[in-house]
């Protein structure tokens, strides 16, 4: 019982982060169509400048702040300046644009802070003995803190997409672009405010993240977690945004439980699973668990 | 290997040749040649130059493959590192674990890679662009990770190390140990001439249109009754098989594979870069684009080791889209264009109207039975 | 020809189209009209194997259309064009016809590849064909110029080259007069009345424009929520007090 309780926490924070990078990925899709390579790697670079600020003594709450700030910027300037005046062309010219801009990211973040990684200061208690005991398992404040962000943040997201006039703009916009523009909805801002707040998401998942273990921030420290977070969003579906919440922190479960016990699909052979779930979802169910399908226009 | 359907605009018109004219056809020649010359030239260098130009022509041969998915039939596939990777294993283990003689295991890798480019291409019947492009990517990622797992046939971690007897020249050759790089070098050569015929074949005439009728259109492909499955399927196969290929020759060439280093993403988005930059949908764009994507990090490498690399080719990625999505094929064209032109050949009246569509109509009078043939290019 | 019987396609509890049956016969030009919602465009799907109707049969020559995959509706004869341009853009207009052979040959990739020449030939074949047709609709001119950025009018045109050659015994247009002029729809109405007897083909069009589907047609069928309200000539139809109910909205 123990070990599952230590099993299931260390799954949840995981699926906690795939959740907020899926959700950051459906907000893409849903207003440009594409999946965007290149968010892990936004997120990885605003991780960055928080840990820069955290050494020059700024307390790591501010550096969350100036990080999410950073992110959005990032996110809605690359909507307007790479992606669209490229997205009329073609679905193929916009992937490579982002696909470029992922290896140029990453190449920077090597340029800029080396190849050594390094270990983010957290938010909440971090200390070897801050934790409180849940049916004889460890859960740390730092990951019970990631937990209870991920959830404000997910659950503000949902308010903002439901109850809000903005929400219902963008929700106007990612079903159909033309008319929302007609109905006199700015789609231009829209979309750039989508891709900000989604890159916002993605250095908030970030800087939570990468405290969790000594030495995680590194240039290779995100992409693995996108491939999980697209395949999560995949299988949600990727016009869902509740559906990729769910699936992010199912597949944090269980890929959590597996590799603690059945050893050996566990440890290296995480993204081979993330491929072979792809496959099989698109396969079975081409929309994923919630989304809708996708209707042919003629 | 001119292309011949280019549209000819209302510019001036500089020289014109007719399309099959002896004139077209010595310039063929001519370029043809040009390029057997610049061949043998690049043998003579010295062995480090020959290294990096046979690196160049496998890169080409696999940039060719991706070509044809990619460029042609427009999916854009993440996932060519694995087929690469796929296609050095083969020779890899054949070579090293059962002795077979290099050459074959070519024809081997040509198999295995194009029903492995089957499979993963199945989910393109069911999904569409950019969920293509993730199981690519998922598959590029997943592929070292899946030879590590496998190490008692692969070497794992430690690498694939073939036997350097094993991959000398043969005497025939007249190429001596010393000088074997040559010998790869022509390997390569001959094996990326033979990928460039099988591309150009494949994508003119009624194949080459159904892919790009695919990539430009898919209802009204399925329209004028394209199997949009078949064609899918078929292509991504091809084009990872001959992407396997190029692995062989790699692995030929290297006699050493570890899945860590040399099949990552990272291969991939280099074949993509190479392509974008040589030209998508061009026959000779991947020679160019092979060139490329050895040569700048070799000019490049001085300034900072790796990552400059990847900053350099991520940002030329994004430009390129940006001011030369047709790459440097694609501008080279748009300029001769403004030298040489070639004019498309009309049929003849005469021999135009089949005996099928005359057999059709069984009206007897036809109201234009001269032809109007020659006045008709009106490129005016 | 074609026969349509009892066609009822369903979305959730809506029928959109309801046990719609009618002919059209070999040569004749067939328009298809009815309201905005009426059904025409969902039958039209359903003729080109795109929706799967939900009950009732459609037979072409005798050969059952509902048996048939999408890409394989042109092979039995029936080519059609779409109702806001699917031109292949990167194509010229020439390849872009050629293209519109693709279902008469029967030259595969294998054979391409290692360029087989009866497959050459049976390709240089086709290519002369496309010419002849563009040719025969005046876009001689354009042959060689990119489909991508040509005048919308041609682009109409060169779809119907297009279509023509997969050598089609009944040709299906999606609203062709969308999007043309007064003088245009006039010219066109021409145009496939001139087709109709120069490849002599059957044509069913599915059309807004009332003016020329009452110029051109033989016969005229009209549809009002998912069924059929008229069937017959085009004057008739015209003074059927169903059909101006339909269009005029109805009052009582």
């Amino acid at each position: 019982m123990q070990l599952f309780l230590e099993y299931l926490f260390a799954g949840i924070s995981n699926g906690a982060i795939y959740a907020a990078l899926a959700l950051a990925l459906v907000m893409v899709f849903r207003g440009t169509g594409t999946i965007n390579f290149a968010q892990g790697e936004m997120a990885l670079f605003t991780t960055y400048i928080a840990w820069g600020l955290t050494t020059k003594n700024v307390p790591v709450v501010l550096c969350l702040l100036i990080a999410t700030a950073a992110g959005f910027v990032l996110g809605a300037v690359t909507e307007r300046v790479l992606i669209r005046p490229i997205e009329r062309k073609s679905l193929l010219a916009t992937l490579i644009v982002l696909l470029g801009l992922f290896l140029a990211l990453n190449s920077l973040d090597g340029i800029l802070w080396g190849n050594q990684n390094y270990t983010m200061p957290s938010l909440f208690p971090n200390a070897v003995s801050s934790f409180i005991t849940v049916g004889g398992a460890r859960l740390y404040w730092a990951n019970l803190g990631l937990w209870i962000v991920v959830a404000v943040l997910v659950g503000a997201m949902f308010q903002l997409f439901n109850h809000t006039r903005l929400g219902l703009h963008m929700r106007a916009t990612a079903s159909n672009r033309e008319s929302a523009s007609l109905s006199g909805i700015p789609v231009g801002r829209i979309l750039m405010l989508g891709w900000g707040f989604s890159a916002a998401i993605g250095a908030i998942a970030g800087v939570l993240l990468t405290p969790l273990s000594p030495d995680s921030l590194g240039v290779g420290e995100m992409f693995p977690i996108l491939i999980q977070a697209s395949a999560a969003a995949l299988f949600g579906g990727l016009d869902s945004p509740g559906g990729a919440v769910i699936a992010g922190l199912l597949m944090g479960v269980v890929e959590a439980l597996l590799s603690g016990y059945v050893p050996a699909i566990g440890g290296q052979l995480q993204e081979a699973i993330a491929f072979v779930a792809i496959v099989l979802v698109l396969l079975v169910r081409p929309q994923g668990l919630f989304g809708s399908k996708e209707v042919e226009r003629v | 290997m001119t292309m011949t359907s280019d549209s000819p605009s209302r510019a001036p018109l500089p020289l014109q040749i007719g399309q099959g004219s002896p004139v077209h056809r010595s310039l063929q020649v001519l370029g043809l040649a040009v390029l057997v010359a610049l061949a043998i030239l690049g043998s003579r260098t010295n062995s480090f130059q020959v290294g990096l130009l046979t690196q160049a022509l496998i890169y080409a041969i696999a940039i060719a493959g991706l070509n044809l998915v990619t460029g042609y039939t427009g999916m854009l596939s993440i996932g060519h590192s694995a087929f690469f990777g796929i296609g050095a294993y083969t020779t890899g283990i054949l070579v090293a674990q059962h002795n077979w003689n290099p050459l074959v295991t070519f024809i081997v890798s040509f198999l295995i890679c194009f029903i492995f480019g089957l499979i993963v291409g199945l989910p393109a019947l069911r999904i569409r662009g950019i969920n293509l492009a993730l199981v690519t990517l998922a598959l590029a990622v997943a592929f070292p990770e899946l030879i590590d797992r496998f190490p008692g046939l692969t070497g794992g971690t430690l690498g694939l190390n073939v036997n350097l007897t094993q991959l000398l020249p043969p005497h025939w050759t007249g190429i001596g140990i010393q000088n074997r790089f040559e010998y790869y070098y022509w390997i390569a050569a001959v094996v990326l001439a033979l990928v460039l015929v099988l591309c150009a074949n494949l994508t003119r005439g009624r194949s080459g249109l159904a892919m790009r009728a695919t990539r430009d259109r898919e209802t009204a492909a399925t329209a004028v009754g394209v199997n949009l499955a078949w064609i899918k399927v078929f292509t991504f196969g091809i084009s990872a098989a001959v992407t396997g290929v190029a692995g062989s020759v790699f692995a030929m060439y290297l006699g050493s594979l570890s899945a860590d280093s040399s099949f990552t993403l990272t291969l991939s988005i280099t074949l993509i870069t190479g392509l974008v930059i040589g030209g998508v949908a061009t026959i000779v764009g991947p020679i160019v684009g092979g060139l490329a994507v050895i040569y700048i990090p070799h000019w490049t490498e001085n300034l900072r080791q790796g990552q400059t690399e990847g900053l350099f080719f991520g940002t030329i990625l994004i430009i390129l889209m940006f001011v030369m999505p047709d790459g440097l094929m694609g501008l080279l064209k748009r300029l001769s264009r403004h030298v040489v032109r070639i004019k498309p050949r009309a049929p003849e009246v005469a021999m135009a109207v089949s005996e099928e569509l005359l057999a059709h109509r069984d009206r007897s009078a036809d109201p234009d039975p001269e032809g109007k043939g020659d006045t008709t290019l009106a490129v005016s | 020809m074609l026969a349509i019987d009892g066609v009822t396609v369903r979305f959730g509890g809506v029928k959109a189209v309801d046990n719609f049956s009618t002919q059209v016969r070999d040569g004749e030009i067939c328009g298809l009209i009815g309201p905005n919602g009426a059904g025409k465009t969902t039958l039209f799907n359903v003729i080109t194997r795109i929706l799967q109707p939900n009950a009732g049969t459609i037979t072409f020559d005798g050969a059952d259309l509902l048996s048939v995959r999408t890409h394989q509706v042109v092979r039995l004869g029936i080519s059609r064009t779409f109702q806001n341009l699917a031109l292949f853009p990167t194509m010229s207009v020439l390849e872009n016809t050629i293209a519109g052979t693709h279902s008469r040959s029967r030259v595969s990739l294998v054979q391409s590849a290692v360029c087989w020449p009866p497959a050459l030939r049976r390709d240089r074949e086709l290519r002369d064909e496309a010419y002849e047709i563009l040719r025969r609709l005046d876009l001689e001119d354009v042959a060689f110029v990119r489909a991508e950025g040509l005048p919308f009018g041609t682009l109409k045109r060169v779809e119907l080259a297009r279509a023509l050659a997969a050598k089609p015994r009944m040709l299906l247009l999606d609203e062709p007069a969308g999007g043309l002029t007064h003088g245009e729809v006039a010219e066109l109405g021409d145009l496939i009345k001139h087709i109709r007897e120069e490849f002599s083909l059957s044509v069913l069009l599915v059309e807004h424009h009332m003016g020329l589907v009452m110029s051109i047609t033989d016969h005229v069928v009209v549809m009002d929520n998912g069924e059929k309200i008229a069937d017959g000539l085009p004057d008739e139809v015209r003074d059927n007090p169903k059909v101006l109910d339909a269009y005029l909205g109805r009052s009582s």
